[in-house]
């Protein structure tokens, strides 16, 4: 019994009771026959259950029905024996919760099968209201409604009868006012087993029609019903019975066929709507759909097509049926041709081909441009993607056909205005400035950005000593700045009044303190003194000026790193020159003890985007000297090192990268993960680039149609080699080469191009470009 | 789901006017402070639908999935009760009482 294995220890147990009747073997086999009846009905046994807990009971008379053997006898379907039970004739039940729920389900089953009463005493609930209740479903059926309530009088609220009572009622009010009836049916409580039959009804007789039809789990006699209390037609009923053929879990087919067996029901036009959509996912069913509702369009034909593609997310085929359709719009008579349809799929096409096919999204924009020229995204987006194809020429040729069409429009104006900035054309980024806040006055960045521009353009009339023109650029900018916040504006004011040493040094000291003094102020002063053409010196003594000795504080570091990113842009040249002076001082700042890894971080990322290559390694060689585990500071470390240049990293970089990225994503530090992971991908895009197989890789078919017979017996034979054939068949033409480790089938291309040699194929001078000692492993010689 | 067109309750040929009156009439019927899902709904019905060339887009790319709980609904729609069989309710509800009460776990 210990291990469980009641069945032995029945037989044990028995034996030992036939030599000698002692008490505890007694004891022992009911528990044991208790026991083992758990056992059977864990298996679904129930029947066996039953007997075994009535052999337990037989050897523990004083023991009370239990709520499990009273399960098990339901389950075993022995309701006459579960009713003689309750009635009171065999060992007295327990009043547990299955006990009264027992209870309930006899009164209900009895109004079906009369014999479970015998043995009930006429004083029991079962028994006593009975009658009442099946005299008020019989009224009830026969519409004798005044018979039915005075039956349901007779039945009291704590008989088993009383959702029976609660469902009758509301069956009655249902004629008179169905949501009424509704309402009574949910007033069943949750725990009576009548409430279960409650929930459905009132679910599938909504005035609205049943909820979920489709997702509906009825039982014949339920749907039937339902029919009823709904008043369906035959068709009707058929139709909710086989509403389940709606559902995600049939085929397509069977849904397909389903709604066209139901049409008159459904509704023509209807059905026609959901048969064309569930063609998109069942093209199959074309020819089912022409015969019901007559012949699709060509057009319609190739639409579907093209969506079918779309839901597989096969784009370039989409793409193609699309095309297809388009072609087919064009076949069509003037007048029903949809040129604004036409547009629309011609810019469909775009979007699909955007990411992979860039050309031909770029190809079907021009065209839809042609027949819808009034979109002004379609022009927006030919300037984006002839720019990301790197056509600054083609990008600008949009961008000023777009402007012409939209001269007003504020995202174009803002495209053209930074176009114009980037090709250093000061005068029409003003210009455009100037209409972008015509049209828009509080555009703040563009009023921004017009007073950079008229500062640009100061500074280039500056450098070409045009110093008239100077002024009035100034004064424009002025202008624009009427509190004086820039401080650029007024380092320039100073610059252009040096002659005169008060107002320049009082303009100069203006703007120090405007760009908040420090290292960022000191880094202006040079920037501006060196775009006009001025050495540093010019402006010696005029300014406050940093002593070498001054001791740069956190905030100034910052405050450096935001005016790096105002001018990174600049010429790195003289982004350096800026910074000479102040490299003693940021020698000193770096070891500041205030900073943290995160200001560490912003310092650097500023000096990466400037270019500033030299300093950035003294700065992430000092971060990495305070944050050792820190995974930034070895990234902007290898970045300076190989100048921002990833083919340049060395075996050893790459490595520690590989370790520092490892390290970021250990530490959440997602900001470095993606720098790192960005650099990786540059490096694998420039290896492709500089040795893609493809590039040597063309006329390799045509050299197949030369293959002798007997060449192309070797080559075939290649295959059946082993590895250490294949490496002497390559080491022959290219000995040296770093071949372990490379996979079979890239060796077995290398044997094949060797082999070739014959017909010209130089395998040696192919890999010309390939170092023989190649620095990385056989995976990057792939 | 219900298309732009069933949500903002116009024909599927409706022009811009009627669209938009459709639309004020249902935010005004579901303003946001009310029903903020609804009025969810109904705005994002009206903004794929509120031009003609929205319109097109929407029926030439569009591909939504039929709703058959909404068109079995329309279909099963009931009519006048009809009072059942006493037998037929006896016998519905005895199988559900039953089935409900095996299907409950038995515990002691």
């Amino acid at each position: 019994m210990e291990q469980r294995r009641h069945k032995e220890a029945i037989i044990f147990l028995k034996d030992l009771l036939k030599q000698e009747r002692r008490p505890e073997w007694e004891r022992a086999l009911a528990e044991a026959y208790r026991l083992r009846a758990g056992q059977v009905a864990e298996k679904g046994m129930w029947q066996e259950a039953a007997i075994l807990w009535e052999n337990h009971a037989k050897l523990c008379p004083t023991a009370e029905a239990s709520d499990e053997y009273l399960g098990w006898l339901a389950q075993a379907g022995q309701f006459p024996k579960l009713a003689q039970l309750l009635a009171g004739s065999g060992p007295v039940p327990g009043d547990g919760p299955f006990a009264r729920r027992l209870r309930e389900a006899l009164a209900v089953l009895a109004l079906q099968n009369e014999k479970l009463l015998v043995g009930f005493p006429q004083d029991h609930p079962i028994a006593k209201h009975h009658a009442f209740a099946k005299q008020a479903i019989r009224a009830y059926s026969a519409d004798r409604d005044a018979e039915a309530e005075e039956a349901l009088k007779q039945i009291p609220s704590r008989s088993p009868y009383r959702s029976v009572r609660t469902l009758v009622k509301a069956l009655l009010l249902m004629g008179q006012d169905r949501a009424a009836g509704l309402a009574s049916l949910e007033r069943i409580e949750a725990d009576s087993l009548c409430h279960g039959l409650a929930l459905r009804l009132s679910r599938q007789c909504q005035d609205g029609g049943p909820d979920s039809p489709v997702g509906t789990e009825l039982s014949p006699k339920q749907h039937t019903l339902v029919g009823k209390l709904n008043g369906y037609s035959k068709a009707q009923l058929i139709l909710s019975k086989e509403a389940k053929k709606f559902s995600k879990d049939c085929s397509p087919r069977q849904v397909f066929n389903a709604v066209l067996g139901n049409r008159e029901l459904l509704g023509e036009s209807a059905c026609r709507r959901a048969c064309l959509a569930m063609l998109v996912s069942f093209p199959e069913g074309v020819d089912l759909f022409q015969k019901a509702f007559g012949k699709l369009s060509p057009f319609e034909r190739k639409r579907l097509h093209a969506l079918h593609e779309e839901s597989r997310k096969y784009y370039p085929q989409a793409a193609l049926h699309w095309r297809e359709a388009f072609d087919e719009l064009k076949k069509r008579p003037e007048g029903e041709r949809g040129t604004l349809d036409q547009a629309l799929i011609l810019r469909h096409i775009a979007d699909l081909a955007r990411m992979d096919v860039p050309d031909i999204a770029i190809d079907a924009l021009e065209e839809s441009v042609k027949l819808d020229p009034d979109d002004r995204a379609s022009y927006v987006d030919l300037i984006k993607l002839c720019n990301n194809l790197d056509s600054p020429k083609e990008a600008q040729e949009w961008l000023e056909a777009g402007l012409r069409r939209f001269p007003k429009d504020v995202e174009l104006l803002t495209l053209a205005m930074h176009e114009a900035n980037r090709r250093k054309a000061y005068k029409k980024a003003a210009s455009l400035a100037k209409t972008l806040l015509e049209v828009d006055p509080i555009n703040s960045p563009a009023r921004q950005f017009l007073l950079e521009a008229h500062l640009g353009h100061a500074r280039k009339q500056a450098s070409a000593g045009k110093s008239h023109l100077v002024q009035q650029e100034l004064e424009q900018a002025r202008a624009l700045d009427p509190r004086r916040k820039s401080a650029a504006l007024c380092v320039l004011e100073g610059l252009m009044a040096l002659k005169d040493t008060d107002k320049a040094s009082a303009l100069l000291v203006e703007a120090w303190h405007k760009a908040g003094g420090g290292l960022a102020a000191q880094f202006q002063l040079n920037m501006e003194t060196l775009s006009v053409g001025l050495p540093l010196k010019a402006t010696g003594g005029l300014a406050p000026g940093l002593a070498k000795t001054h001791a740069a504080t956190k905030d100034e570091l910052l405050a450096l790193a935001v005016s790096l990113g105002h001018y990174a842009s600049e010429d790195k040249k003289r982004l350096a020159e800026a910074l000479k002076p102040l490299q003693t001082i940021l020698a000193k700042a770096f070891s500041n003890k205030e900073l943290l890894e995160e200001d560490f971080f912003t310092f650097c990322h500023s000096l990466a985007n400037a270019g500033q290559f030299d300093l950035l390694g003294h700065c992430a060689k000092e971060a990495l000297r305070r944050f050792p585990s820190a995974a930034s500071p070895i990234y902007f470390q290898v970045y300076a090192s190989c100048k921002g240049v990833a083919k340049r990293m060395s075996q050893w970089d790459e490595d520690r990268l590989d370790m520092a990225l490892e390290r970021a994503r250990e530490a959440n530090d997602r900001r470095t993960a993606v720098l790192i992971e960005q650099l990786f991908r540059k490096l694998d895009e420039a290896f492709e680039e500089d040795y893609q197989l493809d590039d040597f890789m063309p006329g390799l078919e045509e050299m197949h149609s030369k293959l002798t017979p007997e060449l192309e017996r070797r080559i075939m034979k290649l295959e059946t080699l082993s590895q250490a054939e294949l490496l002497k068949i390559v080491h022959e033409s290219v000995p040296g080469l770093p071949l372990k480790g490379l996979p079979r089938e890239e060796l077995l291309n290398l044997a094949r191009l060797a082999i070739m040699g014959e017909l010209g194929i130089d395998l040696k001078s192919l890999l010309g470009g390939l170092p023989l000692d190649l620095p990385f492993g056989p995976q990057k010689f792939r | 789901m219900q298309t732009p067109f069933e949500i903002l309750e116009v024909a599927e040929d409706a022009d811009d006017d009627a669209i938009k009156k459709a639309y004020l009439k249902k935010v005004k019927d579901y303003p946001p402070e009310r029903d903020k899902e609804a009025f969810q709904r109904i705005r994002t019905a009206f903004e794929t639908i509120q031009t003609d060339k929205q319109r097109r887009q929407y029926r030439l790319f569009h591909v939504g999935q039929p709703n058959f709980d909404a068109l079995l609904r329309q279909a099963l729609k009931p009519g006048a009760v009809q009072r059942p069989e006493a037998d037929l309710l006896v016998g519905a509800l005895a199988e559900s009482v039953l089935a409900d009460l095996l299907k409950a776990p038995v515990s002691s």
